[in-house]
Parts: structure tokens; sequence; C-alpha cells
């Protein structure tokens, strides 16, 4: 989360020369970074971006604190003043308050009841600091609490005393049914996880650290106040902010953990700002409930340890100074330290590593010289190495043979699930996503291609798009199979996507290959086949079938395909089979016969007729005919014409046969 | 007497190389195989060579002529050429070849995973449905940390595994970090984790699934420096060799120390100042603008730290006598860094009018 503090402000608990231009860079390298500096009038303002683990850096004096240490380190003279708070007066007249937290829902609680207050606009001072903040001023009473959760850093909250009628406060979790109206108007209906503060008679008067009431917020009219503050379980915070969407600036603060020390802090400055701008009167003791404080805790580190990780030598006294400006106690016994906490880093600092956090920062990151890792030779798993490389092979030759790559969401719809038939318990699926469009985790990639050509209709009539991803195929009491597969699409036909697969194929030099009938559910189930790679199979292409087109909206043909990626590549080479070519003389002939059986047979038929034939390629196809390009040659002699008629004669015999 | 017929072979080409137009080449071709010309003087004097010699000069003096023909003939073909050659419109567009595209995140994964083996780097690639206890209590992220609920976790509904919880979609490539601890056992380890990540977010500057790239280094005696020494060089040889690397302290849960990375900005140099030159008006100064891409001169690169003591642990390491540092930085945030390829909600549209640039 980020914070927005005023320059004047900061210097109420800040002595220093230091400019703010200078500031932001010091301390953007040693603590919080501050994202922007920008002069507002004889002004300026910071926006500071506060990390989780840092919540007591959320307020003026936190950021104070760290700014004096840091400014020290490049040796500008900074001090910081510390918040000098003072306990409260005893009360003349107690107003009756009760306050009841049986459950232990909350870790602290403190209030007090203030009588005669004056309602009035807030001094100038406070809506200046609490507007560049980007809070609305409404009323000195209300301010104030702000004022005082970005001065202090926890959040506070004010009720009208009169308005909760039983002076009762009784935390505990909502019901089933119950509702609440939180101050902006809004109802939300409650979860039992909730908690609440009832009145005692079932009332709901507090959304605590989160959001007041309608029914129990401060008006103009407020005459008596209670004042509370409690220091929540930041988990609780959390789920209920996010469950109703209230995501206040207290509900942020709140779900970080601030420590419980600082509702003290906090409680004293709303009292003494109320008695000075409000002119409330104390009208009840100070009310505190902390069953469990939390004790003081330590961390021992050995100096040695600290050179190692930091990787700098580093003198005693300089890791002393270091550790002491950010109020930590430190006690030395040779080269140990035996360091103490300061209560509002007890929930950033459990272990040495953060004590070396803290020194290497304030040491300056900046300070510290790089060098490169030593080397260390680690072995790829092959079956890795190869997927990565021959998906780089194959992403560039289908790019070169004016493929698109695209890259879709590893899950598509329910919709899109159903135009292809697929079941949904076939489908692992995504519980609380964001989008129906993304619910079932992809276990082929056809469809989303499909999406694609649908898509970028327009764009041109031979799309030719492919994505390799993960497919996740669900496994019983496992996590799914995940695997590689390359699909692609074309608007082209059938042979055009064959002869391109079989290029490729050509590209990987893998050659014991063959095509059969096949039977997949996304295809017309006459024109589709199975790849097979040493006679295992691959994968399939095909026409994709009506009733997928029809649902997609597709009129013009498409052909898809799709392939396991390690099974296509399992046999792949990056140099072909070397056969030494054959120095003696070649016969070419072509034959045209008519395709009166599958083109496989009369390639096989041609085979077995003809001893001497080396290799038959398609040379057109004319009608019903085909047209072969056969070459004939011996391995020891030159091959004559005759000898090669001859054996072209068989062949044409044993195919009409 | 002799005939040197290598030396005349010498002078016949010169004269014919050195025929710049036709009617130069004819000249050339009777000075050579007229019946004054080089060759028939040759033949002439060929009465005056000694008998045993005679026959072996004479085979070379009709080889020397059968190739002054071709010599000359080639000649004639390639000046009669230079005469049709009209002049051609070099604007006219070469005859077309097309080309597909691949998509970006793939070339910046070919050159982010090339910079890293340079080091000695592998890359692997881990699960992206993965258990919690992967993804989290592994990683330091105990049950209560607000990143595992359902407003930043992506959740699968396969059945709970009994110790490893819920099955989700990785959040993040570190729970390779684990893997990689588990499958080598013992360090040395260094290792480049791709993959894709899962956040339900869908947004303006988010989508639901990006890339990131995870570094692990992990080995006796590794500090602070080998991080910085190893990210100033990935953002040199990625970003350009001028560019600056600076580490700010952050918070993460898997590292401590945390820091963010970042560098000095591509677009104007580091200097949060772009210099344009004026339109129109008087002054010849350039207008100095506030660049728009950085935060005054730095552009944030993502999260990195020393690997904490307890994912090591978590890992089967011993983080007494071991130490290490990891990254994980957005593929989509370096490729806009670098190329300024904005808006994310592209990458995964599959729309044409964007894949068809790369």
């Amino acid at each position: 989360m980020n914070i927005k503090v005023l320059h004047s402000w900061l210097l109420e608990y800040l002595d220093t020369k230091a400019t703010p231009p200078q500031i932001q860079q010091y301390i953007s390298l040693c603590g919080p970074s501050v994202e922007s500096v920008e002069k507002i009038q004889n002004d300026w303002l910071y926006d500071i971006e506060i990390t989780s683990n840092r919540i007591d850096t959320v307020s003026v004096v936190g950021i104070a604190r760290e700014i004096s240490t840091i400014l020290n380190r490049f040796e500008i003279p900074a001090l910081f003043k510390k918040p000098i708070l003072l306990e409260p007066s005893s009360p003349n007249n107690i107003l009756p308050f009760t306050i009841k937290d049986n459950g232990k829902l909350t870790k602290r609680l403190m209030a007090i009841v203030m009588d005669n207050i004056t309602v009035s606009k807030s001094p100038d001072f406070i809506t200046k600091r609490l507007e560049a903040a980007g809070i609305r001023s409404l009323s000195n009473i209300v301010d104030i609490t702000n004022y005082v959760m970005l001065e202090i850093g926890h959040p506070t909250h004010v009720f009208d005393y009169d308005r909760i009628k039983t002076n009762t406060f009784i935390l505990r979790h909502a019901n089933k049914g119950e509702k609440i109206t939180t101050l902006d108007k809004k109802t939300h209906d409650l979860y039992e996880t909730d908690i609440i503060i009832d009145d005692g008679t079932g009332r709901i008067i507090d959304f605590p650290g989160i959001m007041g009431t309608a029914n129990s917020v401060v008006t103009d009219k407020t005459k008596r106040i209670v004042f509370f503050i409690e220091s929540n379980n930041p988990q609780a915070i959390r789920r209920s902010s996010m469950k109703h969407g209230i995501r206040t600036m207290a509900a942020s603060i709140n779900e970080k953990n601030p420590h419980p020390a600082l509702v003290q802090d906090a409680l004293f400055r709303v009292i003494e700002l109320y008695q000075t701008y409000a002119k409330a009167e104390i009208a009840s003791p100070v009310y505190d409930l902390y069953p469990n404080p939390l004790t003081s805790k330590k961390i021992s580190i050995d100096i040695p340890f600290i050179h190692k990780k930091i990787g700098v030598p580093m003198d005693k006294k300089q890791i002393i100074s270091i550790l002491t400006d950010l109020q930590f106690e430190v006690k030395t016994k040779q080269d140990n330290l035996e360091i103490t906490i300061p209560t509002f880093r007890y929930f950033d600092m459990y272990e040495k590593e953060d004590i070396i956090e803290e020194i290497a920062r304030i040491y300056g990151y900046h300070n510290i010289p790089g060098q490169l890792p030593p080397l260390a030779y680690i072995q790829q798993p092959k079956d890795i190495e190869q997927i990565f490389n021959y998906q780089n092979v194959i992403k560039t030759y289908l790019k070169h043979q004016t493929w698109y790559e695209t890259m879709n969401y590893s899950a598509y719809s329910k919709l899109l699930l159903s135009a292809f038939d697929l079941k949904e318990t076939d489908h692992l699926h995504i519980t609380n996503t964001i989008s129906e469009d993304i619910k079932y985790l992809r276990v082929s990639i056809i469809p989303s291609l499909l999406k694609n050509i649908k898509e970028n209709g327009g764009f041109s009539t031979d799309l030719k798009l492919f994505e390799i991803a993960k497919t996740y195929k669900p496994q019983k009491a496992s996590l799914p199979e995940e695997r590689f597969k390359l699909s692609l699409v074309t608007k082209g036909s059938f042979l055009s996507l064959k002869g391109l697969i079989e290029a490729l194929l050509k590209e990987l030099h893998v050659e014991k290959y063959s095509f059969t009938l096949s039977s997949h559910p996304f295809f017309s189930s006459t024109v589709q086949a199975h790849l097979l790679i040493e006679n295992v199979v691959v994968g399939v292409l095909g026409k994709v079938k009506n009733s997928i087109m029809e649902h997609m909206q597709l009129t013009d043909s498409v052909f898809a395909a799709e392939f396991d990626f390690e099974k296509l590549i399992e046999k792949a080479r990056l140099m072909p089979i070397y056969k030494p070519y054959n120095p003696y003389a070649a016969i070419q002939l072509d034959l045209t016969t008519p395709l009166n059986q599958s083109y496989a047979k009369i390639v096989q038929i041609a085979k077995e007729s003809a001893p001497h034939i080396t290799q038959i390629t398609l040379k057109d196809t004319y009608k019903d005919n085909v047209t072969l390009h056969l070459i004939f040659s011996s391995p020891n002699r030159n091959y004559t014409e005759k000898e090669a008629l001859i054996e072209l004669e068989k062949i044409k015999n044993n195919i009409l046969v | 007497m002799e005939i040197d017929v290598t030396n005349e072979k010498k002078k016949a080409i010169d004269f014919i190389v050195n025929s710049s137009s036709l009617s130069e080449l004819i000249k050339t071709e009777t000075e050579l195989l007229g019946r004054n010309g080089l060759i028939n003087s040759l033949l002439k004097q060929l009465k005056n060579i000694i008998p045993e010699k005679r026959k072996t000069v004479g085979i070379n003096i009709n080889a020397l002529k059968q190739e002054v023909i071709t010599l000359i003939n080639q000649k004639k073909q390639l000046l009669s050429q230079k005469i049709d050659d009209k002049n051609i419109d070099v604007t006219m567009p070469g005859t077309s070849i097309k080309t597909g595209t691949l998509h970006p995140i793939t070339i910046a994964i070919t050159e982010i995973s090339s910079i890293f083996s340079k080091l000695g780097f592998i890359r692997m690639s881990y699960p992206e449905v993965e258990w919690e206890y992967l993804a989290f209590d592994t990683l330091n992220m105990p049950k209560t940390h607000p990143a595992r609920d359902d407003f930043e976790t992506t959740f699968v509904n396969g059945e709970p595994h009994p110790t490893y919880g819920k099955m989700i979609l990785t959040p993040h490539t570190s729970s390779g970090q684990i893997r990689e601890m588990w499958r080598l056992k013992k360090p040395p380890i260094r290792m480049i984790n791709i993959g894709k990540c899962y956040r339900p977010n869908w947004d303006a500057t988010h989508t639901p699934m990006f890339h990131q790239f995870e570094g692990l280094c992990v080995d006796t005696d590794i500090n602070i420096t080998h991080l910085k020494g190893a990210l100033d060089y990935f953002a040199k040889e990625y970003f350009g060799e001028n560019t600056q690397t600076r580490l700010r302290p952050h918070h993460f849960q898997f590292t401590e120390p945390s820091f963010e990375v970042d560098i000095s900005c591509t677009m104007c140099q580091g200097t949060g100042i772009l210099r344009q030159s004026r339109d129109s008006g008087t002054s010849q100064d350039d207008l100095k603008v506030k660049c728009k891409i950085c935060k005054s001169g730095w552009l944030e690169l993502g999260g990195t730290g020393m690997v904490h003591p307890n994912v090591l642990i978590s890992g089967g390491i011993d983080p007494i006598k071991y130490s290490g540092w990891a990254f994980g930085f957005g593929i989509e945030r370096v490729i806009m860094m670098k190329y300024g390829v904005d808006d994310i909600r592209n990458y995964y549209s599959g729309d044409m009018r964007f894949l068809s640039q790369f």
C-alpha cells in the first residue's frame, strides 16, 4: 500500500536540513520506496510505498524514524523526535461504559468516554494534511481519528455515546442472516466469520477494524463520544474486508498486523487532540483489555556470519551503530551480538537473516560490489533439453513455412468444451475463476486455435496458426499429467496440412512414419488420419467436423492437427542418417496409372515388382490417374534404360491385375 | 628455337579480358585468330622447333587456339547481355516470399535462456498445476498469508493431497525452486525456470495468465555480491551495455533480505527527462519533458533476494552450509521495457493484428 505524507508534518518528528528530493533519493535506496515527491505550495508531498512486513512505517512517525537513520549514513545530520504521549488525567465524572470480548476475538482493546465535545471544522493544518493524504475532511471529531491513524500508524474509531443506548460494547461473531449498514450507507449480509460489535441488545454498532456503522457514527449534534481502538486478528480483517469488498485504509493496515503497543500511543494522542481541538472532557477511566501482552524478543547473531551472507567485511562498530540507530538494543560478547527487537518491529524480525537485511540495507546495497557466481556444472536432463531445443527448431521451421505462432490461455469455456463434445469430467477446472471463458484446463489446444480462427475472421483467407503448450490430463489422486502438444489449424486443405507435416518430419529427419485411418471425435469421419512414427501413434490430423463448425459459426472448411510433442521428437535427429551416394548412372521414368487402389498400395506394388527402384515420388494427379516419377539404379554398375523399361512394364501389369 | 605456350596464353587472355566493348573484342579476335594473328604466327614458327618437340608444341598451340575461341565466344555473350540490360525500377517490390511469425514470448524466452546458459544456468520446466504446499508452505508462506486466499490464487478442483493441500495453478515460478532442490538433492544449483503463472486478475495491466522466469543459484558461500553480479550481467546482456541496475529494500516471504531490482530507464537513459525538438517557434533549444516510462530514471524489473533459510530447509538443503539467491521476473514486463510492447492483453488474445507484427 502507499501513503501520502507532507514534508512539514514529517518535520514535527524529524530534525534535518535535507531537501525533499534528497530524502526521496536516499530513503528509496535504503528504506521504503518514495515513488514521487511533488511540490505543493510551500510544502512537498511524498508518495511512499509501504511493504506488507513494514507496517510500522505506514505513519509519519514511522517514516521519520526510518529517514533519520538513513540520512545519517549519507552524512546528512538528522534527528528523530520521538512523540511524547502522556497518560490522560483522571475523570471528574464517570459515564457508565462496558466492553466485553469474552471470546478473545481481539488482541487488545482500549477505550475512553469523553464529554462536552464541540463539533466544528478542523484546524487548517489537519485539513491540509488529511487532504494531501487523500482523505476528505469532515469534522474535527472524525478528522482527528484519521489524523492519528496517519501519524501513529494505527486505525482508530469514534462513536456517538448517546446513540449507543446501552453503553455496552460486546465483540462477537456475526450470526447467519444478520445485516450491517456501514457508515457509507451500504448494507452487507454478514458471514459467520465476520466479527462485529453488539450493543448487548443484538443491535450491531460496528464492523471493527474495517468500517463504522451508520447507526453509531458521530453527527453534528454529537455531545458525548466513545473513543475506541482494538488490535484485531489480521486474518479475520483480511477475510471480511475482501469478502465484502470494503477496502478502507483501516482494513489495509489492520490486516498487516500493527503492534498492539501502538493502540495506546494512538489513544493517548487522540485524547490529547480532542482536548485541544474539540474541548473534550475525560468522562471515564482508560479501559484496556490486553490479556496477553507481548514480551520482548531477542535474536543472537555472530559477526562472521554477517560477513559471510553480505559478502563485504564490515566492522563491529559500524554494525552496532546501524542497529542502535534502528532502535535495536545490542549486547556484545566478543563476536556475538545479542539483539533486542523494538516492539514496533516485533512481527517482522524472526531470524538472523532479518538482522542481516537491516544491516545490509542501511549500509547501502549500492555500496556492495557485484561479482558473477562461481561456475558450477549442472547437467540439464536430456529429455528437457530435447523438448526446448526442438521447440525452437519446430517453431522456427513453422514460422518460415508461413505459420503464425499464437499463445492462448491454458483454459477454455464450458461453451467451447461442449462445442467439441468434450466432457466436463475429463477436465480439471478452476473453482474461483474470474471469467467463465477460462474455466476448464485444456486437454487439447485445437478448441483455442479454432476460436482464434473465428475471431480473426476478417484477417486472411489462408490463416495458419500453431501453438505449443502444455495440456492437463486429470489423474487419480495426483497432479494432472502435463504434456506439451503441438497443434495446428489452417483453412487450407487436408493435403496441404499433410504436406506441411511431412515437410516438418523431413526437417526433423524422421524417416519411418506413416498415416493410417483414424476416428478422432473432432474430425469428419472420412477426412482424418493418425500419424505414426515407427508404428507409434503420435497424433492426428483431419477436417474439423461439421457439428463443431456449426457451433463455432464457421463456414469455410478448417483443418487441424495435434501431436504429442515428446513423441513427435522422440526419433528426431539434427543430422539425417548419412548414406554414401550412388556413383552409377540412374534411369528416371514416369508412370501414369489409374488410382484403382490406395496410393500407398500402388507404391508398395511398384517396390515389390521392381527390385531396382530406389525412389518413388508423386509427380501429378489428373482425374483418377496418378503420375509417378520413378528412379531406377544399381549399387554396382550403370543401370540401362532397357532394363528399367522391363521393370516398368512389370509394375504396370501388377498394378492392373 | 623454343615457344613458351604458357606465356602466349597469358598474353591472349589479357587481350580478351581487356576488351571492354564488342568492337574491341572483334579487333582482339583478329589479332589472335586472324590470318596474321598470334595463333597463326605461332604455327608458322613451328617449323623452327626441333623435330622431337614439334609434335607436343603443336598440340599445345591447337589447345590454346580452342581455348581462345571459347573465351572469345563467352565474352561476346557477356558483352551483348550488357547491351540488353535496360534500366530497371529499383523501387519495384521484389518477388514476395511469405513468412509467419513467432510469438514475442518465444523470442524473449530464447534470448533469456541463452543469456543465463552462458553462466551455466540450466533451463527447467516444472508443473503449472501444483500443490499449495509447494507453491506456499515450502516457500515460507504460512496458511494465513493473504496471497493464499481466493482473491490472489487460482484453485483447481482436483482431489486435495492429504499433506500437500489443494491443487492450484502456480501463482509464480518459485515452486520450481523447491522442485529443483528436491531433484538435485544437493547444491550446486544453477537454474532458470520459465513457466506460465496464473492469478485471478484481469484488467488493463493484468492478465490471468502471464510468464515468469525464475533464477535460482545455491552453493557454499553465495552472498549478496553474487546476486548483484548476476543481475547486472543480465541487465547489460538483455537491455544493453549501458544499463545500470540498483537494488532497493523490499519484502517477499521466500527471500531474506529481499530486494526490488530497478534498471536505468531504456527510454531516457536514466535521466528521467526526454529531450524533444521544438516543432515551431523561434527558440533553438530542445524541449525537456518528463519521461513517461519511468519513475525518475529507473524502471522496476522485479523481485529478488537471498533464499530464505526456511525455503532451503523445505528443499532439504542445510542453510548453515549453503546459501543462495533467487529472482522471479515477468517476461511480458521485460519485453515491455526493452521493446515497448505494451498492452499486455494483446499477448493472449490471438489477434492477428498483434501476432503478425513479430
